[in-house]
């Protein structure tokens, strides 16, 4: 069976296979014996063709991988989700642009605009206070402000939606 | 010596206070938050008592419920750690009325160092230099701005009351100097409760360089040399170093005199630290004083092979100090890295949730200060710092490549965190090089992310056929026995199976 795997840009193709009862991963660049045994939840002891690597998979917002200490961000695509791309469905959800949510619990301290106000990309457009610090979120784009969610001195949890910019 | 000390802190300083206190026989008394019921330092002491609710004006701030614990439990001192009370003068005033010892300094040297404005007035009884800037807090803008534009833009608005980067701003225009008042005000208004700000001038290619002192209650003061500090973002260390790569013995003595001439002028006790910046023409200039336990003080630990917490309380039970300044020698060489919950790619902004994985490293020169553990829940109400890891060597290359490799062995699941972050700042030529200042990070911003997100192709295929791997056997198992041997999953299945043989 066919997947892409891809990290930050970069992709690879890989073709999973069974022979004489070893997993085995073909890519363009080679053939690779893969072993691999969960040493406690979420780590595990992989051995490619004899190499030794240590992979820690967590799922937490996305499939995140760390191999001998470095961290990626996955996406696995399998070859019904290959083909829908290639008809030029993307699968994968779509993102509001405008929709600016909390990353991070905290309070909010001061909201800069009212709903109508023309914003340029980089305008301040609220203060949250998160781990002691002040942040200060801007504008990811220029826009109108359509609607605001929340109101000063309101505490929000991550992923809370805060205002939409049209 | 002490019985019984109460720490009135959390996280990693309270569990390497109490460490040292169960190494001398003294037994330990907790305080913790409702948010803190199960933290590791609740696990480490002997007695833990709940002060409050979840934030830490209401807990870890509260001053009368820490005082009634401290009489209620029967402590002879506490420990404030750093952060939270522990440069707080109405507390340190208030267990000592209590008949309980507070380790630290007497109150007055608190209440001096720790106010800037106060500092750098009676710093001007020494002939140690002060960086320009205004004596008074800012209360007249139009004024202000007059002073910034007599010292000259770019011009630095730091907090009167507080560290850490917190209420501080860069201004390099007259243009916005009027609402960077107005921020760092509120900012600092909010963490400590005190909104003034005063001016300072911002150097050139500044090293911040701090000197560790220990002073005792009969007068003897000593210095433990420096801890070069450059490596910060938003004004907060993350990675700190001794000896600085960039003093030599000369300026190293003449800083070390400044420092206890500091320490001695406000008629300092216990440990304290004297933090200076170093221009580019090797001019210093005293910064500030803390009058507290650092962060970073492992660091010093490490090459001089001391337990500062351990001293601290011989000071503070009246002993005089166990060493003399010749007994100090710099033994190989020592590198901090701070590990916080944070998202560096994302401007390292906090970063929540569950420690779902957790492998600390180990081995030859390494230490982690740290209070973790699998499972936890790293939650928005306090500092984000997870812990410190700090490795030794006989030099400072053997030091950067070891902690290199134990940052390797590092690996936290399921927040973000600075590990990568460090890596990638050991690993830049320009540090792995030696001297570097204070502008490192905003100079090297591109390249440090860029060796952040380097998809090596033969990890990308490791990390990619595990995660196939893991999704798959996970669903297997959640399934019950693997019955529908479907072709997707049968490639998993072979692999479980040898597994089991």
């Amino acid at each position: 069976m066919k997947y892409e795997i891809s990290s930050n840009g970069s992709s690879l193709e890989c073709d999973f296979q069974v022979m004489d009862e070893q997993l085995v991963i073909a890519t363009k660049l080679g053939k690779w014996y893969f072993d691999a045994v969960e040493i406690q939840p979420g780590i595990y002891s992989v051995l490619l063709n004899q190499r030794s690597f240590v992979v820690g998979i967590c799922q937490d917002n996305g499939l995140k991988a760390n191999v001998n200490g470095t961290p990626m961000m996955l996406e696995l695509l399998d070859a019904v989700h290959l083909h829908l791309r290639d008809l030029g469905w993307d699968t994968l959800q779509e993102t509001k642009a405008g929709l600016i949510s909390a990353q991070i619990p905290g309070l909010i301290t001061k909201i800069f605009h009212k709903v109508g106000d023309m914003v340029q990309e980089g305008d301040p457009l609220f203060l949250m206070e998160a781990m002691k610090m002040e942040n200060e979120i801007k504008a990811p784009l220029s826009g109108v402000i359509q609607k605001i969610s929340i109101r000063t001195g309101q505490t929000v949890d991550k992923g809370t939606n805060i205002l939409e910019i049209g | 010596m002490f019985k019984k000390i109460l720490v009135a802190n959390r996280g990693e300083i309270a569990l390497r206070v109490m460490r040292t206190c169960r190494e001398m026989g003294i037994q330990t008394v907790a305080v913790f938050s409702e948010a803190d019921r199960a933290a590791p330092h609740v696990l480490f002491a002997d007695e833990a008592y709940g002060i409050g609710p979840a934030p830490s004006s209401k807990s870890y701030l509260d001053h009368a419920k820490i005082l009634q614990v401290a009489r209620q439990a029967g402590v002879d001192a506490v420990h404030p750690g750093y952060g939270f009370l522990s440069e707080n003068t109405d507390f340190a005033q208030e267990i000592t009325a209590a008949g309980i010892v507070f380790i630290g300094p007497p109150a007055e040297a608190i209440q001096t160092m720790g106010d800037k404005t106060m500092a750098r007035q009676s710093m001007l009884r020494t002939n140690v230099p002060v960086v320009p800037g205004t004596e008074e807090p800012i209360s007249d803008i139009a004024k202000a701005l007059e002073i910034a534009r007599g010292i000259g833009f770019p011009v630095l608005i730091k907090a009167a009351g507080g560290g850490g980067g917190k209420g501080m701003r860069i201004v390099r225009s007259a243009a916005d100097f009027e609402s960077a008042v107005a921020k760092a005000q509120r900012e600092s208004e909010s963490a400590f409760g005190d909104g003034r700000v005063y001016i300072e001038k911002y150097l050139e290619e500044p090293h911040h360089i701090e000197f560790q002192i220990l002073a005792d209650q009969h007068g003897n003061v000593i210095h433990l040399n420096e801890r070069e500090c450059s490596i910060q973002r938003r004004y907060q260390k993350v990675i700190e170093e001794s000896p600085s790569p960039f003093i030599d013995a000369e300026l190293r003595e003449r800083m070390g005199r400044a420092a206890v001439a500091t320490a001695q002028n406000c008629n300092y006790v216990g440990a304290g630290t004297v933090e200076f910046l170093v221009d580019k023409h090797k001019q210093f200039y005293f910064l500030e004083m803390n009058t507290r336990l650092q962060v970073e003080h492992p660091v010093t630990e490490m090459i001089t092979g001391t337990d500062l917490v351990a001293e601290q309380l011989w000071i503070a039970a009246g002993a005089p100090l166990r060493l003399c300044q010749t007994d100090i020698k710099v033994r190989g060489h020592a590198l901090e890295c701070r590990i916080y919950a944070e998202d560096a790619a994302q401007d390292f902004s906090p970063s929540t949730g569950n420690i779902k994985i957790l492998q600390i490293p180990d081995g030859p020169g390494t230490r982690f200060d740290g209070a973790i553990r699998q499972g936890m829940e790293i939650t928005p109400y306090y500092d984000p710092m997870l812990g410190k890891l700090i490795c030794w060597g006989p030099d400072r290359e053997t030091t950067l490549n070891r902690s290199e490799r134990a940052l390797r062995e590092f690996y936290i699941g399921g927040i973000e965190t600075t590990i990568q972050f460090c890596r990638a700042v050991i690993q830049h030529p320009v540090f792995r090089q030696g001297p570097y200042d204070t502008h490192f990070y905003a100079t090297h911003k591109a390249a440090l992310h860029t060796l952040l997100v380097t998809p090596d192709p033969d990890l990308l295929l490791v990390a990619g056929s595990t995660s196939l791997y893991h999704t798959e056997s996970t669903k297997n198992r959640s399934h019950g026995k693997p019955t529908d041997l479907e072709s997707r999953s049968s490639w998993v299945t072979v692999g479980l199976r040898r597994n089991q043989r």
